[in-house]
């Protein structure tokens, strides 16, 4: 017994003194490609590799390049795209690159996910590693040395190449610590608006131009927000208010009453009231639109007569409301319009990172300006003129489709007015709601402007090529990234294959500019198949506009963009309401890398830190009274224990050599 | 039967030699802490220098993992409890030698990594006193430990002499 077990210890010896010797073993193409053959890229004699793995991970077997449908796709010209195979673009891609493309990707798991498994076993099981939300990690691990420094592979990407050149800004934001590129982004339609805000017009022009619809009202509102602007007209329309309230409390003819006069006084150009918020005239600022609120919120019975015909009584009305709780920060964008604090620094409620106006990386979140608009937001709400629910996380239900798309539903009882979300689905949620212009404000001078944070960035997703694979596997991947650089490459992965497009018609954009237009096959399909949601058809049938490195083009979404989405680009480039840009030279005014590439000292330090999203979570018990925050004041002590100082010091670091 | 000296020597060392094998299994453990300050508040250099020290500790973890299979093969071949047969002999002489010459290695990298924690300026590290400890330690460490394992390994050939004189011995009158 004793013999055996020393066999096995001796036999456990061997195994750990070899286990720890050094893999100095190059990995060759059996591990990581299948490549067998090699084949010469005709142009420039470069050998790729026969097939490539490609692992792009996010989180939804639907959205990968793989067609995941029980029921197959017959495309116009009789090709049949059946489940398991590769969606319709990625055919049409392998087939133009000469590359076989083989999908690896565990379909349904998420991109985060991806990258820890993959890591485990150094990025080895594939050739390019890709997916959403994962640009720090590609960064993080290819400055480990996981993934290969595309700047060294430039003269092989020309057309990459040309579009960092053309893009300075672009390729600053993607570029690690160390001073590489490790991952080609997935680049929204930079230079566009992103969301907007959105109204109902007819609940403006009912209430403000005309007695006639008007219907009694009971409902009551117990003041609480005392104002902002005390320097732009003789009085505040909030302090009127507030005066005019008996005993604190207003009722909507009161409301109604100080408001239209004090429209009157204040705006005697105008040719009615309705238009200091509707249309190009527009000129509000944040006091007369929660002065607006006010009325609205006093008007249940008003305007469930005009959405339904009849008075409904228990009729909640939501001035104010976001998408779904989960997009609860988009409350905190109306931070802006008290003063013109910035909120977001990049397309995303985690981008809390902006540039002062002396070009200083700012946290915006402890900024005395933004602390002080919470104190705003609380009284706001208090009031209810914000959704009730819309902090919530528990509560997954779409409040938009709630809120503007259920009126004519047997029983509907609450009723949203303004949102803040993208033009294409929200104009066409419900008929009457229009594009609204952004109340106006100041920010980089005394001069009162029409602002909107939010425009389209470069996204935190994108994909690498593993440094694990072979010359000839590098060589395909860096010929399949640079192919979504040519013209070909940039059309397909935007409106998808030649099949799904006018041959020879183009559309033309609000804009003026042309862009590929669908053909009548594609929305035919689009409706059968994805009730006409056309992006869901295009990523989930077709295999376009999935999040790997591109840059994506406005004409797709101009597309599906109905009428009133039309005028609602219309009136932001007409009236040319300010926003947000990589090449803006006024620091205020310049989008922030949508992420940081920190070293992975910095990466400890942060750990060490307490900033996080219980401060987040805190703001927002605070706006909705619902937990032991009351001031504002609160929420600053928690960064301050929380290591807020050391925290900006690392990411200025970050960004300084990013910048560099 | 009453045990000679010899072999009680040879099992006094045995159990040594398993403590140092536990104690350089925790000091492998707890080789870094001090040096983490280094990476979490240090320059440039010395962030260099931590990720250097942890290819060291990984070697030096890697060895204590050995010395504690090492151990359980000494208790598997009864070296901690008698006379040892020709498989015991036999892996005590590789143990040895094997020992030897890691802790040899280890022997002359401390120092050097020692040399290098005390060239470093710390005025820029708030509440940090530098320690040499570990490299201290170690080095004491591994020159008992070569001690202790020639030591074994002549206490076992010495008995393991005395157990073939023996079996000649009665060979020899079984055969008269």
């Amino acid at each position: 017994m004793k013999k055996l077990i020393a066999l096995l210890l001796a036999t456990m010896l061997c195994l750990s003194l070899v286990a720890c010797q050094k893999d100095d073993q190059q990995t060759s193409g059996d591990t990581s490609g299948g490549q067998q053959e090699e084949q010469s890229d005709q142009q420039d004699d470069i050998k790729l590799a026969e097939s490539i793995k490609l692992n792009i991970a996010l989180g939804n077997n639907q959205r990968t390049i793989t067609y995941q449908q029980a029921t197959p796709l017959t495309l116009p010209d009789g090709t049949v795209v059946s489940q398991g195979s590769l969606k319709p673009t990625w055919l049409y891609i392998q087939d133009k690159i000469g590359v076989k493309l083989e999908d690896v990707t565990v379909q349904d798991q998420a991109a985060s996910e991806m990258m820890d498994v993959s890591a485990a076993t150094g990025f080895k099981n594939a050739t390019v590693y890709g997916g959403n939300s994962i640009a720090e990690q590609l960064m993080d691990y290819g400055a480990q040395g996981y993934f290969i420094n595309l700047k060294d592979y430039l003269d092989r990407m020309p057309n990459f190449a040309k579009y960092l050149e053309e893009n300075p800004d672009i390729e600053k934001a993607i570029t690690a610590y160390d001073g590489n590129i490790y991952h080609v982004p997935y680049v929204a339609e930079i230079g566009n608006y992103a969301r907007v805000f959105t109204a109902r017009q007819s609940w403006i022009t009912t209430l403000l131009d005309s007695k006639d619809s008007l219907k009694d009202e009971t409902a009551t509102l117990k003041v609480q927000y005392e104002g902002y602007w005390d320097n732009r007209h003789d009085k505040n329309v909030i302090e009127l208010q507030n005066e005019a309230a008996t005993n604190g409390v207003l009722t909507r003819d009161v409301a109604l009453d100080v408001l239209l006069q004090y429209i009157e006084e204040t705006y005697p150009e105008l040719e009615k009231p309705s238009d200091l918020y509707l249309g190009e005239t527009a000129k509000y600022d944040i006091d007369e639109l929660v002065a607006l609120w006010r009325v609205i919120k006093l008007s249940p019975n008003t305007l469930s007569a005009l959405e339904t015909g009849d008075v409904v009584e228990g009729t909640i009305i939501s001035p104010f409301f976001v998408r779904k709780s989960s997009y609860r920060e988009d409350v905190l964008r109306l931070i802006t319009y008290f003063g013109g604090q910035r909120v977001h620094g990049s397309d995303s409620y985690a981008s809390r990172f902006y540039l002062n106006e002396d070009g200083e990386l700012t946290f915006s979140y402890n900024e005395d300006k933004f602390l002080e608009g919470l104190d705003y937001l609380r009284d706001i709400y208090a009031e209810g003129l914000i959704h009730s629910e819309f902090s919530d996380l528990n509560n997954k239900d779409n409040f938009r489709d709630l809120l503007y798309a259920r009126d004519e539903e047997e029983g509907q009882k609450q009723f949203g007015f303004m949102t803040y979300d993208w033009i294409a689905s929200t104009t066409a949620s419900n008929e009457d709601v229009v594009a609204v212009l952004p109340p106006v404000t100041t920010l980089d001078s005394d001069e009162f402007i029409h602002f909107i944070e939010n425009t389209r960035t470069i996204k935190p997703d994108g994909w690498a090529i593993s440094a694990a694979a072979s010359e000839e596997e590098i060589n395909a991947a860096l010929k399949l990234f640079d192919f979504f650089f040519t013209e070909e490459g940039h059309i397909v992965q935007n409106y998808g294959i030649p099949q799904c497009l006018e041959e020879n018609e183009m559309f033309t954009g609000p804009d003026g500019k042309e862009y590929p237009k669908f053909n009548q096959w594609f929305l035919d399909s689009a409706n059968e198949f994805k009730n006409g949601d056309v992006s869901a058809f295009l990523r989930d049938f077709i295999g376009s506009l999935i999040p790997i490195g591109y840059q994506k083009e406005i004409g797709f979404e101009y597309q599906y963009t109905n009428e009133r989405g039309w005028e609602a680009w219309a009136l932001y480039q007409n009236v040319g309401v300010k926003s947000v840009s990589y090449g803006a030279t006024n620091p205020l005014y310049k989008l922030v890398p949508p992420v940081f590439s920190i070293t992975d000292q910095e990466s400890a330090i942060l750990n060490t830190l307490a900033i996080n999203e219980d401060q987040v979570e805190a703001m927002f018990s605070l706006i909705t009274g619902s937990g032991d925050y009351t001031s504002s004041e609160q929420i600053r002590q928690l960064y301050i224990d929380g290591g807020i100082e050391e925290y900006v010091n690392i990411y200025k670091q970050a960004y300084s050599r990013m910048t560099q | 039967m009453k045990r000679s000296a010899a072999v009680k020597i040879q099992i006094i060392l045995s159990y040594i030699f398993i403590i140092l094998s536990i104690v350089a299994f925790v000091y492998s453990l707890g080789f870094m802490t001090n040096g983490y300050q280094l990476f979490l508040k240090g320059n440039s250099e010395m962030v260099a220098y931590f990720k250097e020290l942890q290819l060291l500790n990984k070697e030096i973890f890697s060895f204590s993992i050995k010395l504690v299979i090492f151990s359980a093969l000494i208790v598997a071949f009864d070296i901690n409890k008698k006379e040892v047969g020709i498989f015991g002999f036999i892996y005590t002489i590789l143990q040895t030698a094997y020992i030897s010459v890691m802790s040899m290695s280890l022997l002359q990298k401390l120092p050097t990594y020692k040399a290098r924690y005390l060239g470093f300026d710390y005025s820029s590290i708030k509440d940090f006193t530098p320690s040499t400890f570990v490299f201290d330690f170690g080095s004491l460490l591994f020159k008992v430990y070569i001690v202790t394992s020639i030591l074994l390994l002549l206490s076992v050939i010495i008995n393991y002499i005395k157990v073939l004189k023996g079996v000649k011995k009665s060979g020899g009158l079984s055969n008269a």
